[in-house]
């Protein structure tokens, strides 16, 4: 046996550059890097163009079909967005829910454990202390939510994967804690429809309404459609959904005066109150805007660093060419952004940044993955470069 | 600042488990591994599949579960030595005892569940890169509140969570950062300051512990 | 049973979906001005999916379509497929769901629309999820030639994105049969010939009181014989599917006037079939 393994010779494999990029992505992203080119053609810090557009599919756009009609009566959207970046198309449609106020919280049994509600159930007229207490102090209480959806159109049918749950879980967390939407934006002023002496239909509000106690909220959801993935998604997904956002119109709501007289248990013990019964109905023509807080518009920015010295060491490996400055050991990172393609894809090191281009941050993700030290440098050159970028498209919302 | 303990090697039919708390977030983890990969299609032949779950307090796990199962993946993979378990698995099971926060909020138990893994993790003598630590802290008009109680973190603009990995008893590098509300450089950088020094606390009490679940080791085998 | 999602994050469970009532004016003036369903201007896009096969995108009116085609990929299954298996999903938008008798998210909270708005909907605007997938379904396996493509399967995707009131249940049929024809020649599977799917309404034979009530949707290709005569050449198509929705009012003489309306469906798409290859040329 010793024999053969004497024989047995070492064949040069040559691959052609679409054959490397297939089998060892990482060795070809190298050799791209190295000619200071990325795989896509783009410099290192040169950003994808995208488009962002409102995607005109909501209930309040003007209608394409000149049938005398000005809203579109079969959808529920309310806001739209549609965003294409390269080969990936991101559609965002928004649409709402009403929830009665401090019952969304209540009716979790986790937050009621967390808020305590279920042992300390008698102070009962310390009401506004109560709500304060179960939407989560100050911060929370102030800032409005978004419900996302993620689906990416893989080609397969299931259940969101992880990656999915990741993004969305993401935006509901950033959109939650950034204030991008002021919670007292999403309350319903519930008026009353009723029919005064001339017969004419008129809506009553605020003080004219003595029936409604209950105080109701938007609950707003967003189902972001992704096709043709090439690489990191929540750039655009946030992008796309910030854009919905600003689009988003919500409907005037009343109640139907013939509902109104309805009695039902109320009183915090009966959580359980059939709250359909009231036949909220909201208005199929008025509308008034979702308004977000400026300052808190952001743009996200996704970073992947590269590794210059530790791939150089791979590169002596399993080389084909011949390396002329491995001697020379420099530590050097280099910032890519909006990476694209399989290997950009696979880069462990990341920085994510959401920045609203005049100083403030509202989520920054830094992960080492398995790439070399991450330094103050490189950080602070991501933090600026994602300024940059905010000033660059924020206009654009 | 809250106070913090730890306990190592609970459970008697996994390879590795502990406990860590935070005053109100209390996680316990265990470790089984390096098993036989359960699914075929999880096997890679390079490196351990690790297969993380999270489950809750109180309920079903849900997306937030799922996201923080997400995070720990990305933490734990760059701090195990994954290419010594090829073609094998390593479960690891983050059960949270107690919240101690809001459901809108994950810092607490992400922190304590990675203190407790990195615990379970040396119990389970599954091969680590480097040691490694984690704190958060929230800021509030201009000050960084250390490991802020579940009342200081409802009222702060930003909570960051960071977590470092520990070179001669010293924080060193950073492994892991989120920082997530409205905040700014300076914020970010004096938050990562402040962590990383809060680590090398944390880390003061941890040595003991190992310290002493060794020394308990010993005294039982001789 | 625990209903909640562990996989999607869907707010509040007792959030009630908004509910608009239908705005009765105009309605009289909309049914008249939507009789040129045929005439309007088709937007069609091709390939605008770069991950998958083949794609299209179509827009007529405030319909909203997207087709993608994905495949052949190797099937893992354990049994050997002589053919390729085809597997089609239909997946419309949830906030539209106000028109649809079975949705496919019914574990989405923001579906549970009130039923009873639902009793009063025309049967002709009604979307049928079954009656979709079944013609897609016999469509596709009558024109993609499966034996070419052993141990493998085809996936094909539809997404309704957006329609509107107006449109009628089997011209957004027709609308869904032209988005998958196009994505199956944009994705160079081997198919038996160029589709083209239509709508006739058959107002031009002598009953033309019941206009509305005698459409009829087919979706053809020419098959191998050619006739020179243009007339006897009609006999030569081939029908991939076909859907008469139920009339209200029984004609007597149906089986007469269904041969007339076919032939002139076939004229129908044939025409748009010279059009739609004449695109697809143009694209090459």
């Amino acid at each position: 046996m010793s024999q053969n393994i004497e024989n047995v010779q070492l064949k040069g494999v040559i691959f052609s550059p679409s054959e490397l990029a297939l089998v060892a992505p990482d060795i070809t992203l190298t050799k791209y890097i190295k000619a200071g080119y990325r795989p896509s053609l783009r410099r290192f810090n040169e950003f994808k163009p995208m488009i962002i557009s409102t995607a005109g599919i909501s209930r309040y756009d003007i209608s394409l079909l000149n049938d005398g009609k000005k809203i579109n009566e079969l959808t529920t959207v309310i806001g739209s967005s549609s965003i294409k970046c390269g080969g990936t198309s991101t559609i965002c449609t928004i649409s709402a829910g009403l929830v009665e106020d401090n019952f969304e919280a209540v009716n979790d049994y986790r937050m009621r454990l967390d808020a305590d509600i279920i042992v300390n159930n008698d102070d009962k007229n310390e009401e506004n202390e109560e709500i304060d207490n179960i939407l989560g102090g100050n911060l929370i209480n102030k800032n409005g939510c978004v419900y996302p959806v993620i689906e990416i159109a893989k080609g397969t049918t299931g259940p969101p994967g992880d990656e999915e749950i990741g993004l969305g879980e993401k935006l509901y967390e950033t959109i939650l804690h950034s204030g991008l939407i002021n919670r007292e934006e999403l309350k319903v002023d519930v008026g009353l429809k009723s029919i005064d002496e001339n017969g004419n239909e008129i809506i009553l509000r605020g003080d004219d309404v003595g029936v409604i106690k209950k105080k109701f909220s938007f609950v707003i959801y967003a189902r972001i459609q992704v096709f043709g993935k090439t690489g990191p998604l929540f750039d655009q997904c946030y992008a796309s959904l910030v854009k919905a956002l600003s689009d988003t119109k919500l409907p005037e709501v009343y109640l139907n005066e013939r509902e109104s007289n309805l009695r039902t248990k109320s009183g915090k013990r009966n959580a359980n109150i059939n709250i359909q019964s009231y036949d909220l109905v909201c208005d199929s023509v008025k509308y008034r805007k979702l308004k977000l807080r400026k300052d808190r518009i952001c743009w996200s920015s996704t970073f992947g660093i590269v590794d210059l010295s530790s791939l150089n060491k791979e590169d002596n490996e399993g080389d084909i060419d011949i390396i002329t400055e491995t001697e020379e050991d420099i530590e050097q990172s280099i910032l890519l952004t909006d990476l694209e393609g399989e290997a950009e894809n696979n880069l462990s090191k990341r920085i994510s940044v959401l920045s609203n281009g005049e100083g403030f941050f509202t989520s920054i993700t830094i992960e080492k993955g398995n790439g070399s030290r991450i330094t103050t440098d490189i950080i602070k050159q991501a933090l600026e470069l994602s300024q940059v970028r905010a000033k660059d498209m924020i206009p654009k919302f | 600042m809250s106070a913090y303990t730890a306990k190592q090697n609970i459970l008697q039919q996994v390879d590795g488990s502990a406990t860590f708390q935070f005053s109100t977030t209390k996680i316990i983890s265990s470790i089984t591994g390096p098993i036989e990969v359960a699914r075929p299609r999880n096997e890679k032949p390079t490196e351990a599949f690790l297969s993380i779950s999270v489950r809750p307090s109180t309920g079903t796990p849900t997306t937030r579960e799922a996201f923080l199962e997400v995070k720990l993946k990305k933490i734990l993979s760059c701090m195990i030595n994954m290419e010594q378990y090829p073609l094998s698995e390593i479960q690891i099971v983050v059960q949270i005892l107690e919240s101690g926060e809001r459901e809108q909020f994950t810092c607490m138990e992400l922190a304590c569940a990675v203190n407790s893994l990195y615990l379970a993790l040396l119990n389970a003598g599954i091969s680590l890169k480097a040691s490694f630590l984690s704190s958060f802290c929230a800021s509030k008009d201009d000050n960084i509140i250390v490991r802020p109680t579940k009342e200081e973190l409802d009222t702060s603009t930003a909570n960051h969570l960071s977590v470092f990995s520990i070179s001669d008893g010293k924080a060193d590098e950073l492994i892991y950062s989120d920082s997530i509300g409205k905040t700014t450089e300076t914020e970010l950088f004096s938050a990562l300051a402040a962590i990383s020094s809060d680590v090398n606390k944390i880390n003061e009490t941890v040595r003991e512990v190992i310290l002493q679940s060794v020394v308990d080791d010993y005294v039982w085998k001789f | 049973m625990n209903t909640v999602d562990r996989r999607r994050r869907l707010g509040p469970s007792n959030a009630i979906p908004l509910s608009f009532p239908s705005v009765e004016s105009n309605s009289d003036i909309e049914n008249t001005s939507v009789s040129s369903f045929n005439e309007q201007k088709l937007f069609i896009q091709l390939s605008n999916i770069p991950t998958a096969t083949g794609s299209s995108f179509l827009q007529l009116g405030n319909n909203l379509l997207l087709a993608s085609v994905y495949g052949p990929r190797p099937s893992f299954k354990r049994t050997f497929n002589s053919k390729a298996v085809l597997k089609i999903t239909f997946h419309s938008s949830p906030f539209l769901s106000s028109r649809q008798t079975e949705s496919t998210f019914n574990n989405n909270n923001n579906n549970n629309n009130n039923n009873h708005l639902n009793s009063d909907i025309d049967p002709e605007y009604q979307i049928v999820n079954s009656v979709i997938l079944s013609t897609l379904e016999t469509a596709c396996s009558n024109l993609i030639l499966l034996d070419q493509y052993p141990k493998s399967s085809i996936d094909i995707f539809v997404n309704l994105i957006n329609t509107d009131k107006s449109t009628k249940f089997i011209e957004l049929l027709s609308l869904i049969h032209t988005a998958v024809n196009l994505a199956l020649i944009d994705s160079g599977i081997s198919v038996k010939n160029f589709p083209s799917s239509i709508v006739s309404s058959s107002s031009s034979s002598s009953s033309s009181s019941s206009s509305s009530s005698s459409q009829i949707f087919i979706n053809s290709i020419h098959s191998d014989i050619y006739d020179n005569d243009d007339e006897k050449d009609l006999q030569n198509e081939e029908l991939l599917t076909f859907y008469i929705p139920k009339s209200t009012n029984n004609n007597t003489n149906i089986k007469s006037t269904l041969k007339d309306s076919i032939d002139d469906a076939i004229k129908q798409s044939r025409a748009l079939r010279s059009e739609l290859s004449q695109f697809c040329y143009n694209k090459l």
